[in-house]
C-alpha cells in the first residue's frame, strides 16, 4: 500500500494537518449535545492523519541526505513577490508527525473516558482537533512563515484548553499567563523571521537551492554582519532561540508552564508535555543549520552556546524546584521543563539527533506519566496533593504498573527504558562538546535530581498507607482509559532499541546514513565511562530518595522529611525560587500603574473626543437616512395605496417624490458629464 | 453562419430555457388536474437540477472565439463568469421560499431560470444590442420576481425596482444608440476602433457615460442605488440572492467589457494631482460617493436586509476603485472580488432568511442567541460577515488586498501617487464597515436569546446554500490563486484580443 501511495505523498501530506482542522471546523458547527458524535469525528480524522503519517514515515526510511519531499507552491503574489508555502518530509518531520499523531490518538481515546461527565465534551474535542491540526502543520511546514502561523495557532489552542474550565479563576488566569508569556518569545521569533526575510528574500526551508537551509542562503547569512560584528545568522538565530524559549518553557520564560496544569489532564499530557512545548525544541532543531552557519574555530557559535547554557540552567533549576512540590501534576510540569532543558543542551552542543530522540521518547513516557497521574486523580476523586495519597499500589495496581514504567523511563533506569538511552545520547553530546564542560555538569546534576524527585513522588503516591483521613475508596480507572496507557507504556519501553550505542539507528537515520549493528560499541572506553556515570546517577538518586521517604509519616500534614534538613532553602524551592514574585514586582506592578495613567488620559481626553465624533456620524447617518427612508418610503407607500384604491387621479400628485429620486440618476449623470467637459476644456 | 455551432455555444442557456418551460408545464398540468399547485420544494429541486445541468453543459461548451455570429462571444471571461453566474444562481434556487409567501412556485422558479438565462447571455456578448436584450430579459424577470409575494412591501419593492430599472434602461439604450451612431458598428470591437481613431469624441463619451449609469444601477452604486434597500427588504429572499449575487457579477463583467474593450484609450486618469478627462475619474467619483454613503448609511440600519443593501452599495464602490485604475490586473482583481462578495452576501442573505422564517423579523435583535439555536447558521454567518468585513484568512480579505493592491500598482505613475487617495478612502471605509458587520455577529454570538424560540430546523436546501459558500470563502481565502489566476489569464487574453 505504501508503494502505491508514494507518488501522491506530496498531496496526501497536506491531509495530515488538514483532517484534524476540518474536524475542528465541523465540530464547531455541531449543535450542543452532540458530544459523542464530536469525539467520533475527531478520532476518525486523527486516525486518518495517523495512517498517512505512518505511511510517510515508512517512505523516509531509506537513507538519504536530501529531504524525501520538499514542495513549494505559490500561495499568493503581490507585485513581484510571491509568498510560497509547502510541506517538508524528512526524517525529522516524519518522526515528529508520526509521534504526534500516535500519542495524540492515545490521548484522544483516553479523553473519551476522562472527560465523559464534562458538559462541553464536544467543544473539548473541537479544541483538541484544532490543536492537532496546527501542531502537524507546524511539524510538516516547509517555510518559516507557515511554521510561524501554525505556531501561533497551537498557542491559541493551548490558551483555549488551559482555560477550558474558564469559570475557575485560577484556570482563566493561567490561560492568560501562558498566552502573554509565550507572546514575549513569539515577538522575538517574528522579528527574527522578518530579519531573515530581509536578508535572504525567502522563508522557505528547502526550495531547489534557494531555501534558507540550503548552502547559498546560509553562506550569505553567515557572511553578512550586523552591529558589533555579529553575523546575521547568529543574531537571527538568537531571536529564534528566544521564541523557542517562550514556547518550550526555558528559564526565564518558564513560569507559565507549571500554571498551565490548570487545564484538563489530557491537555497537560498532550500539549504541555508531549507535543506543543517541544515545538520550541523542534524549531531550533529545524533551523539548526542557521544556528550553525557561523561557528567559531572550536565548533561553538554564540547562539548554540546560549542554547546549551540556557538548557543546562533550566534543567537543573526545574529539577531542584520539582523536589519540593506537592501537587502531582506540578511535579510533572517542572520535570517537563527540566527535560526540555536537556533537549536544549543537546541542541546547543550539536546533538540534533540526540535532542530529537529525547523529544520523541520523552513524549511517550511523559504523556504516559500525565495520563496515569490523571488516572490517579480520577481514582482519588480529584485529589491532586501527593501528601494526601499513599498506598495506591494496592487499590490501583494497573495504574501503578504503567506509572512505574513511565517513572523509570524518566528517571533513567538502565537498559530497558527509552529514557535511559536518550538521556545517554544527550549526555554524550554534552560531554564531547568543545565549548566547555559546564552544560555537561549541569545535566548530570539535573539527571541525579530527576531520579530523586521521581522516586519521591512514586513513594508518596503508591507506597505506604493511605494518608487522607476518611479516604473515599480510590478505584481503578475504566478500560477506555487504561488501554491507551498500556500502548504508551509499550512505546516507552520499545523505543529504547532505536537509540542505543550498539545500534545508533535513529542518529544515523537523521543524518541520512544507514545504521549498522555494532555490539562492541557499548564497551568502548568512552561509552562505558558514560554508562558508569549514568548508573551511578540513578543509583544515588533513587537510593537517597528511598532512604528519606521510605518510612513516611501517616499524617498528611507532617512536614516533608527533606524540609527539616534544608531549612530555609526548602521554602525557596517551594516558591519556585521566587520568579513569579519577581515578575509581579518588576514587570506587572509597573505596567499596571502605567495602565492606570493611560486609562485616565483615555477617559479624560479620548472618550469625549470619540463621543463627539460618534455624535457627528450618527447625526449624518440619521439625516441622510431619514431623507432616504421617510422621503422615499412615504412616497412609495402613497403610490401603493393609491393604486390599491384605483384612484388614478390621485397618483399624479403622489408620484412627485419618487420622481425626484429618479431625477438623481439624471443629476448624477449630468454632474459627471459637466466634469468631463470641464476637464477636457 | 453555422447554426449547429451556435446551438452548441448556447447549450447552457438552452438547458435553462427548456427546464423553465418544463417546470411551467409540470406546474400548469398539476394545477389543472388536482387544483393544487406544486410544492415549493419540488419546484426548487427541478430548477436546481436545471441549473446544474446547465453547468454541466457549460463544461462541454467549446471555447471558441469565432462563433460564426458576432452576437456571441464565448471567450475565457464569458466561460468563467457564466460558471460564476450559474453557481450563484444554483445556490439561489436552492433556498425554497415559504409556501405562504409564494402562491405559484412553478411560475416563480421558471422566472428565476429566465432571469438566469438573461444574465448568462449578457456575460457572453460583445454586441451592443444583444447585451441590452439579454439584460432586459433578466431585468424584467427580476421585477416580476421582486413583486411575487403580494405583500405591500413586495409590491413596493417591485414597483420601485421597475421604475428605477426602466429609467436606467432608457439611459443605457440611449447610450448604446449614441455608441452605434458614433462608431457605425454594433460590436464593442468596432467601438474600440472608432475610439482609437478619435479618443476625444464627445458623442462616444456621452454614450459611454449613459451606459455606465445603466450599469451603475445594476451594481447599486450611489447615486443610482435608491431601489436597493427596499428591494433587499421587500422582495422574496430568493430573488434578493439573485439580485445581490449573479446580477452584480454581470454588472462588473459588462463594465469591464465596455471600458476595457470598447474604451481602453479614453480612460484618462483619476490620479491625485494628475486628473485628466476620461471615464476613470467618473468611476472614482461614483466609487467615493458609494463607499461613503453605503458605509455610513449601513451604520444606522436595524434591519439586516437593509444593512446588506447598503453594504452592497459600499461594495460596488470598492469594485469601482479597482475598475478606475484601468489596468488588466486591477480589472481581474475586481472580477475576483465580485465573486467573493457575491458568495458572502448570498450566504448572509440565506442565513437572514432562515432567521426571519423562524423569528418573524430580520431585525438585528432577531439574531440574538443564534449560536445556541443553530451553531451551523451562526458559524457560517461568522464566515460571511467576517469575509465581508475583510478579515483574514477569509476570501474577503484576499479579495480586498488584491483589489486595492492592484489598483495601486496599476494606477501609480512616476510623478504622482496614483489612486492612493481613493484606496486610502476605501481602506478607511472598510474599517467603518467592521462596525455594522460585527454588530450582527455580536447579536448572534454574545447576546442571549429570549430562550422562547426553539431550534432552527433547516432543510437540505438551506444547509447547502450556507455551507457551500462558507466552504468556498475559506478555500478562496487560503488559496486565492485557484480562482484569481484563471481570471487574470482570461482578462489578459480577452483584452489582448483586439
Amino acid at each position: 500500500m505504501a508503494e502505491a501511495l508514494t507518488p501522491h505523498l506530496p498531496q496526501l501530506l497536506w491531509l495530515v494537518p488538514l483532517l484534524p482542522m476540518i474536524a475542528a471546523g465541523v465540530i464547531a458547527m455541531l449543535p450542543n449535545g452532540c458530544g459523542k458524535l464530536a469525539s467520533k469525528v475527531a478520532l476518525g480524522a486523527l486516525f486518518g492523519s495517523c495512517l498517512i503519517a505512518l505511511i510517510a514515515l515508512v517512505c523516509t526510511l531509506a537513507p538519504s541526505s536530501a529531504p524525501t519531499i520538499a514542495t513549494a507552491h505559490h500561495w499568493f503574489c503581490y507585485g513581484d513577490e510571491a509568498v510560497k508555502v509547502g510541506v517538508l518530509l524528512d526524517p525529522m518531520s516524519a518522526s515528529m508527525a508520526a509521534m504526534v499523531t500516535f500519542v495524540a490518538f492515545c490521548i484522544f481515546v483516553y479523553s473519551t473516558g476522562y472527560m465523559e461527565t464534562e458538559q462541553r465534551f464536544g467543544r473539548f474535542f473541537g479544541f483538541l482537533s484544532l490543536f492537532c491540526g496546527a501542531m502537524l502543520m507546524l511539524v510538516l511546514a516547509n517555510s518559516l512563515l507557515l511554521l510561524f502561523m501554525a505556531w501561533e495557532l497551537v498557542g491559541l489552542a493551548s490558551y483555549l484548553l488551559i482555560g477550558f474550565y474558564f469559570k475557575k479563576p485560577a484556570a482563566a488566569a493561567a490561560a492568560q499567563k501562558a498566552f502573554i508569556t509565550t507572546r514575549v518569545g513569539d515577538m522575538a521569533f517574528l522579528i527574527g523571521m522578518i530579519w531573515l526575510y530581509r536578508e535572504s528574500g525567502t522563508l522557505m526551508f528547502y526550495d531547489g537551492g534557494t531555501g534558507l537551509l540550503e548552502t547559498n542562503a546560509l553562506e550569505s547569512l553567515a557572511a553578512a554582519t550586523t552591529c558589533g560584528g555579529l553575523a546575521v545568522s547568529a543574531g537571527a538565530s538568537l531571536l529564534l532561540l528566544v521564541g523557542a524559549m517562550g514556547k518550550s518553557g526555558q528559564v526565564p520564560l518558564h513560569t507559565w508552564l507549571p500554571d498551565a496544569m490548570e487545564g484538563p489532564t489530557p491537555v497537560s499530557a498532550l500539549i504541555h508535555a508531549a507535543t506543543m512545548v517541544a515545538a520550541g525544541v523542534f524549531l531550533v532543531a529545524r533551523t539548526h543549520p542557521i544556528f550553525q552557519a557561523a561557528v567559531d574555530v572550536d565548533g561553538a557559535s554564540i547562539a548554540l552556546s546560549a542554547a546549551a547554557w540556557i538548557g543546562g540552567v533550566t534543567a537543573l533549576y526545574a529539577a531542584l524546584v520539582a523536589m519540593a512540590q506537592t501537587d502531582i501534576k506540578r511535579i510533572l510540569a517542572y520535570s517537563t521543563v527540566s527535560q526540555l532543558g536537556f533537549m536544549m543542551i543537546a541542541l546547543g552542543t550539536g546533538g540534533v539527533a540526540a535532542a530529537m530522540l529525547h523529544l520523541i521518547c520523552h513524549a511517550f513516557f511523559k504523556a504516559l506519566l500525565f495520563l496515569s497521574a490523571g488516572s490517579v486523580i480520577h481514582g482519588c476523586h480529584d485529589e491532586q496533593d501527593i501528601r494526601k495519597m499513599g498506598g495506591l499500589r494496592k487499590t490501583m495496581p494497573k495504574t501503578f504498573l504503567v506509572y512505574a514504567i513511565g517513572m523509570m523511563a524518566l528517571s533513567g533506569f538502565p537498559f530497558f527504558f527509552s529514557g535511559f538511552w536518550s538521556k545517554e545520547a544527550v549526555l554524550h553530546s554534552a560531554q564531547v562538546w568543545q565549548g566547555g564542560i559546564g552544560p555537561f555538569l549541569l545535566a548530570v546534576a539535573a539527571a541525579l535530581l530527576t531520579a530523586f524527585y521521581m522516586t519521591r513522588q512514586a513513594l508518596m503516591v503508591f507506597f505506604g498507607s493511605p494518608r487522607k483521613p476518611g479516604v473515599d475508596h480510590p478505584h481503578e480507572s475504566p478500560k477506555v482509559m487504561l488501554v491507551p496507557l498500556y500502548v504508551l507504556a509499550a512505546g516507552a519501553v520499545l523505543l529504547s532499541v532505536i537509540g542505543t550505542p550498539m545500534w545508533q539507528w535513529f542518529e544515523k537515520w537523521m543524518g541520512g546514513e544507514a545504521a549498522e549493528f555494532d555490539g562492541g560499541a557499548l564497551f568502548h572506553g568512552h561509552a562505558l565511562g558514560l554508562l558508569g556515570v549514568s548508573l551511578a546517577i540513578v543509583t544515588v538518586g533513587v537510593g537517597a530518595s528511598w532512604k528519606i521517604y521510605r518510612n513516611l509519616s501517616a499524617d498528611s500534614n507532617a512536614p516533608d522529611p527533606l524540609e527539616e534538613k534544608l531549612g530555609g532553602v526548602w521554602g525557596f524551592l517551594v516558591a519556585a525560587m521566587g520568579f513569579d514574585t519577581l515578575y509581579e514586582k518588576a514587570i506587572i506592578k509597573p505596567l499596571a500603574s502605567l495602565a492606570c495613567v493611560i486609562n485616565s488620559i483615555e477617559r479624560n481626553i479620548f472618550v469625549p473626543l470619540m463621543a463627539a465624533l460618534e455624535g457627528g456620524f450618527k447625526l449624518f447617518g440619521r439625516l441622510t437616512g431619514s431623507t432616504d427612508e421617510k422621503g422615499l418610503n412615504r412616497g412609495f407607500d402613497g403610490v401603493c395605496s393609491g393604486m390599491k384604491n384605483r384612484a388614478s387621479s390621485a397618483s399624479d400628485a403622489q408620484v412627485g417624490r419618487p420622481q425626484g429620486y429618479l431625477r438623481a440618476i439624471g443629476l448624477g449623470m449630468s454632474v459627471l458629464l459637466i466634469l468631463y467637459f470641464w476637464l477636457s476644456a | 453562419m453555422n447554426y449547429i455551432h451556435l446551438f452548441y455555444q448556447l447549450l447552457p442557456e438552452a438547458v435553462l430555457v427548456i427546464t423553465a418551460l418544463a417546470l411551467l408545464g409540470v406546474a400548469v398540468s398539476t394545477e389543472s388536474k388536482t387544483k393544487k399547485t406544486i410544492t415549493c420544494g419540488l419546484a426548487s429541486r427541478i430548477a436546481a437540477l436545471g441549473v446544474l445541468a446547465a453547468g454541466v453543459a457549460l463544461v462541454f461548451t467549446p471555447k471558441c472565439l469565432a462563433s460564426g455570429s458576432h452576437l456571441i462571444a464565448m471567450d475565457a471571461i464569458a466561460l468563467i463568469f457564466k460558471g460564476g453566474v450559474l453557481g450563484l444562481g444554483f445556490l439561489a434556487v436552492l433556498v425554497p421560499p415559504a409556501k405562504k409567501e409564494i402562491e405559484h412556485p412553478g411560475e416563480y422558479f421558471a422566472l428565476m431560470l429566465f432571469a438566469l438565462t438573461g444574465l448568462t447571455l449578457a456575460v457572453g456578448s460583445n454586441h451592443l444590442l444583444f447585451i441590452f436584450v439579454a439584460l432586459e430579459l433578466a431585468s424584467l424577470s427580476l421585477y416580476l420576481l421582486a413583486g411575487f409575494s403580494r405583500t405591500p412591501q413586495s409590491s413596493e419593492a417591485s414597483l420601485k425596482y421597475f421604475l428605477f430599472g426602466a429609467v436606467s434602461a432608457a439611459f443605457m439604450l440611449f447610450g448604446l444608440s449614441f455608441l452605434y451612431g458614433f462608431s457605425q458598428s454594433d460590436t464593442l470591437q468596432g467601438v474600440a476602433k472608432a475610439v482609437a481613431a478619435d479618443p476625444t469624441s464627445v458623442i462616444g463619451m456621452v454614450g459611454l457615460l449613459m451606459v455606465v449609469v445603466g450599469l451603475g444601477f445594476k451594481m447599486a452604486a450611489a447615486p443610482f442605488h435608491y431601489w436597493a434597500p427596499d428591494v433587499y427588504q421587500g422582495a422574496p429572499v430568493t430573488t434578493v440572492t439573485l439580485v445581490a449575487g449573479a446580477s452584480k457579477i454581470v454588472g462588473v463583467v459588462l463594465l469591464v467589457r465596455f471600458l476595457m474593450i470598447g474604451f481602453p484609450d479614453a480612460a484618462g486618469s483619476a490620479a491625485w494631482g494628475g486628473i485628466t478627462a476620461g471615464w476613470s475619474i467618473w468611476l472614482a467619483i461614483i466609487a467615493a460617493v458609494s463607499m461613503v454613503f453605503g458605509n455610513l448609511l449601513a451604520l444606522a440600519q436595524k434591519s439586516v436586509r437593509r444593512l446588506l443593501a447598503y453594504s452592497a452599495v459600499a461594495n460596488s464602490g470598492y469594485l469601482m476603485v479597482g475598475m478606475c485604475a484601468a489596468g488588466g490586473e486591477s480589472s481581474a482583481a475586481a472580477l475576483f472580488y465580485v465573486v467573493v462578495y457575491g458568495l458572502a452576501t448570498l450566504g448572509a442573505l440565506v442565513v437572514t432568511a432562515a432567521v426571519e422564517r423562524d423569528q418573524g423579523s430580520d431585525s438585528q435583535a432577531a439574531f440574538a442567541g443564534l449560536i445556541h439555536r443553530s451553531p451551523l447558521l451562526a458559524v457560517c454567518l461568522l464566515i460571511f460577515m467576517t469575509s465581508l468585513a475583510g478579515i483574514p484568512p477569509l476570501a474577503g480579505f484576499a479579495g480586498k488586498f488584491i483589489l486595492f493592491g492592484a489598483a495601486m500598482t496599476d494606477s501609480i505613475q512616476a510623478e504622482n501617487s496614483g489612486l492612493a487617495w481613493l484606496v486610502g478612502l476605501a481602506v478607511v471605509m472598510s474599517a467603518v464597515s467592521f462596525y455594522y458587520y460585527l454588530s450582527v455577529l455580536k447579536q448572534a454570538f454574545v447576546k442571549d436569546g429570549d430562550g422562547s424560540a426553539g431550534k432552527e430546523s433547516l432543510s437540505l436546501g438551506y444547509v447547502l446554500a450556507v455551507v457551500i459558500p462558507a466552504a468556498a470563502l475559506v478555500l478562496l481565502g487560503l488559496l486565492p490563486s485557484v480562482l484569481l489566476d484563471p481570471i487574470k489569464v482570461a482578462v489578459l487574453e480577452t483584452l489582448g484580443m483586439h
